[in-house]
């Protein structure tokens, strides 16, 4: 396996926890443009792990490798021992990833509870055969998740407007229902990408503390890419820092923010 | 705008009385009525099953087809030359739906692996292909000249004139296609369906094989089209190249936006439409007939982008207000509630690549964020 261009402390201890993602090596090019080379990550299982690094560094990128919408050219990702590389992009919901977008991507022509409803699309495989010889459990079933839609928007704060269009809610709301739609997909491993990109301050703390209570109470793990350190210190356990799509190093968010290469990309750049 | 979608439109019993209302109408009509007027009210039915399959592909699945014409012509020119050959009119009815269908599914498999409106430009070669073809094979489709065919005469036992019987077979066979259409579209596919036509990413993400619904409702979509050429030539029994026209498609695109898209009663008033207001126009006066039917359809798009049934949704659930403007003051315009704005061709182009747009706001810079 190539190592990453600036070492990754190594791990004395047993892992605590089983790993859930594994990104090893991955590369990505478009052109002559190397946008990911060699990344390594892994994501253990009840974990919140942040992902970190200036614009540009390749942080969507990895997320759209993982999800399946971009196909590195080296490497391998890993998902509870399925290999995700190998799976069609539509697949990988059924296997239990789910994500949020950097710009939330919602319907306006539907409310928010029809929004979210479209997380449980794969929930419901099961169902789609018996629903015609069992129409009356195929019914009960598709309360249970309407309910179960209502229970997290309630959960999340938003179920006063679950019959509004997504478009006339603020942008800190909007960014609440992606979460929930992601959520009713019931994944292992939750991406969100910059949650907190364009809340203001009472609303990251809010945010910090819902993401905290998903994985809690839901046991899903959570990778999310965030620009606000605050957030990344308050809520990760580990924090992994790319920058122009290379390792740059890992750890709890206090002993990245001591690593020079941290402090020089994020202070030393700093106008 | 604080605009409540879930909410039942309009109520439940109403909805019920006026289909009951409407299908006595129906009934009882052809009766009273001229030929002529019988067979407006048919055609008026087989278009609408066209312009469902569009609205299926366009409205539901936000894919924008200039091609729905060849698949009607398809549709029209299998019934009139399977009923020459003396075929039952089942199996007619079954191959004008199964060979576009067909034909549709092997379009849109090089089409559904391109995204954005890859689709719109190879069906705007369908008629370009379509018409010269019917033109060229005149030993099978008569040629320029058209078919005429024999299809659609009464029989003897129901004691009906021509016009009657195609008048009620159609209408029939017309409204089971439209609800079938109609339960199509609910719940986890209707939803699936709108995830695709907001963004292919986010429905793929979410699970949804987006080239298999893309494939199957451009099938759909297109056996509909061939449906309601059977049903067509089943009233007309002609059919001609003109069937198959470009114009035509691009007409039938229009008819459904002005009728309202994603809207069953949507399809039904853009067949109204596209059979009646060319010929009101033309009552007015035939030299100008494009001229006042563009000024038609810019003045709907216009005042109601969501297309009529939408307007008619929008004025009913806003009736209470409206009744205390009409009973207090002059009644204000009525602007049609934002959300249901007809869905442009802007809503998709955002998102292509998952949050990958290279422009950021300054708030999320990271050497700000640092302490
Ligand atoms: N589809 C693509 N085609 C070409 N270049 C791309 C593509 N996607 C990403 N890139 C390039 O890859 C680099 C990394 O982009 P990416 O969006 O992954 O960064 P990021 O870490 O998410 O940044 P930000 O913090 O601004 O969101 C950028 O230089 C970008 O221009
Ligand atoms: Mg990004």
């Amino acid at each position: 396996m190539v190592l990453p261009a600036l070492s990754v402390p190594a791990d004395a201890q047993p892992p605590p926890r089983p790993e859930l993602l594994a990104v090893r090596g991955v590369s990505l090019r478009f052109g002559g443009l190397a946008v990911l080379s060699t990344v390594d990550l892994t994501v253990r299982a009840g974990e919140i792990h942040g992902l970190v690094g200036p614009n540009g560094a390749g942080k969507t990128s990895l997320f759209n490798c993982i999800s399946g919408l971009y196909r590195p050219q080296a490497g391998s990702i890993n998902l509870d021992g399925a290999d995700l590389l190998r799976c069609p992009p539509h697949r990988l919901a059924g296997l239990g990833l789910a994500r949020t977008f950097q710009h939330p991507i919602l319907d306006q022509h539907t409310s928010v509870l029809e929004n979210v409803l479209t997380g449980t699309y794969t929930c419901q495989d099961s169902a789609a055969v018996g629903r015609v010889f069992h129409p009356r459990s195929a019914l009960r079933e598709k309360d249970r998740r309407r309910q179960k839609a209502r229970a997290l928007l309630a959960y999340s704060g938003l179920i006063d407007v679950e019959d509004q269009s997504p478009g006339t809610l603020p942008h800190a709301e909007q960014k609440r229902v992606e979460l929930v739609r992601a959520l009713l997909a019931e994944p292992k491993l939750l991406l969100l990408d910059e949650p907190a990109g364009g809340l203001v301050h009472s609303e990251v703390d809010e945010l910090g503390e819902l993401i905290r209570r998903i994985r809690d109470d839901h046991g899903v793990t959570v990778l999310l890419v965030e620009h606000h350190m605050g957030l990344i210190s308050s809520i990760t356990d580990h924090v992994h820092v790319l920058a122009e799509g290379r390792n740059v190093t890992a750890g709890t968010a206090a002993e990245v923010q001591r690593h020079p290469a941290v402090i020089e990309s994020y202070l030393g750049s700093a106008p | 705008m604080n605009a409540r979608i879930r909410q039942p439109t309009v109520p439940w019993l109403v909805r019920v009385a006026a289909v009951v209302v409407a299908l006595a109408v129906l009934v009882i009509l052809p009766q009273q009525s001229t030929p002529y007027d019988n067979l407006q009210i048919t055609l008026v039915a087989a278009w609408a099953v066209v312009i469902a399959g569009l609205n299926l592909l366009t409205g539901y699945a936000g894919q924008i087809s200039l091609g729905q014409a060849a698949f009607f012509g398809i549709g029209a020119y299998t019934t009139a030359i399977t009923a020459l050959h003396g075929w039952p009119v089942v199996l007619s009815f079954a191959l004008a739906f199964l060979l576009p269908a067909t034909v549709g599914a092997l379009v849109a498999i090089p089409a559904v692996r391109l995204r954005g409106h890859a689709l719109a430009m190879i069906t705007i070669s369908l008629p370009l292909v379509a018409v010269p073809l019917a033109k060229r094979l005149d030993g099978l489709t008569g040629g320029s000249q058209g078919l005429t065919t024999p299809i659609g005469s009464a029989p003897t036992w129901s004691g009906l004139a021509d016009d009657q019987w195609a008048y009620y077979v159609v209408l029939t066979v017309a409204a089971a296609l439209l609800a079938l259409a109609h339960v199509a579209v609910r719940g986890r596919t209707g939803r699936a369906l709108s995830l695709i036509r907001t963004s292919e990413v986010a429905a793929v993400t979410t699970g949804i094989p987006v080239r298999r619904y893309k494939m199957v409702v451009f099938a759909l979509a297109s056996g509909y089209g061939g449906a309601g050429g059977f049903l067509y030539v089943y009233c007309v029994r002609f059919v001609s190249p003109e069937s198959l026209d470009f114009l035509l498609g691009i007409t039938l695109l229009c008819s459904l936006v002005v009728g309202g898209l994603r809207s069953s009663a949507g399809s039904v008033v853009a067949a109204c439409f596209y059979v009646y207001v060319p010929n009101l126009v033309g009552d007015i006066n035939p030299e100008k007939s494009s001229l006042i039917y563009g000024a038609v359809l810019l003045l709907v798009l216009l005042f109601a982008p969501a297309g009529i049934a939408g307007a008619a949704r929008g004025l009913w659930r806003r009736r209470k207000l409206l009744a205390r403007k009409l009973a207090t003051s002059w009644p204000a315009p009525s602007t049609p509630t934002g959300y249901l704005a007809v869905a442009g061709s802007t809503e998709t182009s955002q998102e292509e690549n998952g949050g990958l747009t290279p422009t950021r706001s300054t708030a999320s810079n990271p050497s700000s964020k640092t302490r």
